[in-house]
């Protein structure tokens, strides 16, 4: 079973009528043997997404409180996501990925901190897969061997096979 | 309950209650009654009533033009 890498422009997803929602969905459900990984950043920026939503007024008040308690339940009440922390060294490090990917700041560190964590584990452990739907980072990630899914163009239907793959 | 933080550094990991407490007061500040109990089905239910065609992906292009202008 493959571990499970999170950016927030596959997780917003999960919040909101989207294109690859039923297939963001059924990867949040996947069953608890299905390691997740998520940045606190990535946590705060699906937060800042939906409040923009709101104080656009493109969802009303009951949507907003209602996606923000369903995103807090599975970030924080499932028991195979974990929560990733990046320090300053982190940060320094993935300077590397600004100059070589054209990345912004934030999403180079979590990029570095996840295939930080990817190369640290050992051979037989499952493979690491960062979820995202952001075309650039999937870019940098697979020059950097990390593969990814991007949840628009994954079929549902597919899901199961993917979380029962090596 | 369980709140496991991996870290991508020598720092310490965050406590898990003092992280639940800081969540409960930034909900409290946004005048966010956390529901444990709310289900994708509710809030797809919810949603549907927004009038938000899902092919605009307005939330994860959101994302992306917070991230890059050009996006």
């Amino acid at each position: 079973m493959p571990q499970l890498l999170w950016d927030a422009s596959a997780l917003a997803k999960g919040y909101a009528p989207e294109v690859g929602r039923a297939t963001v969905r059924a990867l949040l459900a996947a069953p608890q043997s299905v390691s997740m990984l998520l940045s606190y950043v990535n946590y705060a920026e699906t937060c800042a997404v939906l409040r923009r939503q709101l104080n656009r007024g493109v969802i009303d008040f009951a949507a907003f409180s209602a996606a923000r308690s369903l995103l807090r339940s599975d970030v924080f009440l499932r028991p195979n996501l974990h929560i990733m922390e990046l320090d300053g060294t982190v940060i320094l490090a993935s300077i590397a990925l600004i100059d070589q990917h054209n990345l912004n700041a934030t999403d180079a560190a979590i990029l570095y901190a996840y295939l930080d964590y990817a190369q640290a584990q050992a051979a037989h452990a499952p493979k690491s897969v960062l979820i995202t739907c952001d075309v650039r980072l999937i870019g940098a990630a697979t020059a950097e061997g990390l593969p990814t899914l991007n949840p628009e163009t994954f079929p549902l239907a597919d899901v199961s096979a993917f979380l029962a793959s090596a | 309950m369980s709140v496991d933080v991996y870290v991508a550094s020598k720092a310490p990991a965050a406590d898990k209650a003092a992280l639940l407490q800081i969540l409960d007061d930034v909900d409290a500040r946004a005048g966010i009654v956390f529901d444990p109990d709310m289900t994708a089905e509710r809030l797809d239910a919810l949603m549907q009533t927004q009038r938000i065609r899902p092919e605009d992906n307005i939330f994860s292009r959101d994302i992306l033009r917070a991230r890059y202008e050009e996006a």
